[in-house]
């Protein structure tokens, strides 16, 4: 149909997805001007190869694809080397040290956060969340906004960052850690504070 | 903590393939053992529960309202597409 020429078409396409890109695009530029061309430039480049478009794969993914196609390309959004190192878990003192009594189990161990009353996230935690996502080397990045926030499966990010099943689920479980710290950190200060 | 139980996975390991046990990723004889250790360390309960809760609320950032979608843009960019395609 968009091929065809049916505008309602491709409109309907940006409705549904346009917001996801944005914000994909966002996370990986830092600059919300730059991410709307880069997008603009993303949807052109879907209606040139529509024709390709293989039903057999999500729409949403091939969209997602074309994306991080065009972002990786980009050299003034490449990481600098020693960015991409993917981090422990957890901070490896918190955990006795090798020839300890317990060695690797808890030295220092986690406090459970306090119960949430409301499903919604606070102001605070929002920009918590939102500032370590963007502490993050960008691949780990990507992997955690497509897998956590746009749910996306593994095998479909395996096709759009080209990496292999280990490679991904180490980056997103960094990132997830990160992430998690941020927040306990966050907690504890709170806690602290009152 | 329940010693004996525990001596098999370290709370290292547990903490380190918590999110390959979360997306069922772990082979079954790990995930035994995994599920053996959460249920004697709490400790490490406790973490698998704030993680859980930091993918959830990642997910719940993802569902607010996100940046304007620029329609106006995309409608006229496809109108020159349509006159001339590449």
């Amino acid at each position: 149909m968009i091929a065809g020429g049916s505008e309602a078409a491709f409109l309907a396409l940006v409705d549904r997805h346009q917001t996801a890109l944005l914000r994909m695009a966002e996370y990986w530029l830092e600059d919300e001007a730059t991410a709307e061309v880069v997008v603009e430039q993303t949807w052109l480049a879907v209606l040139g190869q529509l024709e390709r478009f293989d039903a057999r794969t999500p729409l949403r993914v091939w969209l997602f694809g074309m994306l991080l196609r065009h972002l990786r390309s980009l050299a003034f959004a490449v990481e600098p080397p020693g960015m991409c190192e993917v981090r422990a878990a957890i901070d490896p003192e918190r955990f006795a040290a090798p020839g300890e009594r317990w060695a690797g189990h808890w030295k220092r161990p986690p406090v459970a956060w306090p119960g949430r009353v409301r499903p919604e996230l606070s102001v605070a935690e929002r920009g918590v969340l939102d500032k370590a996502i963007r502490a993050l080397p960008r691949m780990q990045r990507a992997v955690l906004v497509l897998r956590d926030m746009e749910g996306l499966t593994s095998e479909h990010l395996g096709e759009i960052l080209d990496q292999s099943e280990a490679e991904l689920s180490a980056l997103l479980h960094a990132a997830r850690s990160q992430l998690r710290a941020a927040l306990d950190q966050y907690y504890e200060r709170r806690s602290g504070a009152r | 903590m329940k010693g004996a139980q525990l001596v098999d996975l370290t709370c290292r390991e547990v903490t380190d393939r918590a999110s390959d046990y979360l997306g069922q990723r772990l082979p079954l004889d790990v995930q035994a053992r995994f599920e053996q250790h959460l249920h004697a360390c709490s400790w490490c309960m406790t973490y698998l529960t704030q993680l859980r809760s930091t993918i959830g609320m990642v997910r719940r950032l993802g569902d607010s309202a996100g940046l304007s979608i620029g329609r106006e843009k995309l409608a006229a960019l496809f109108r020159r597409w349509k006159q001339e395609p590449p």
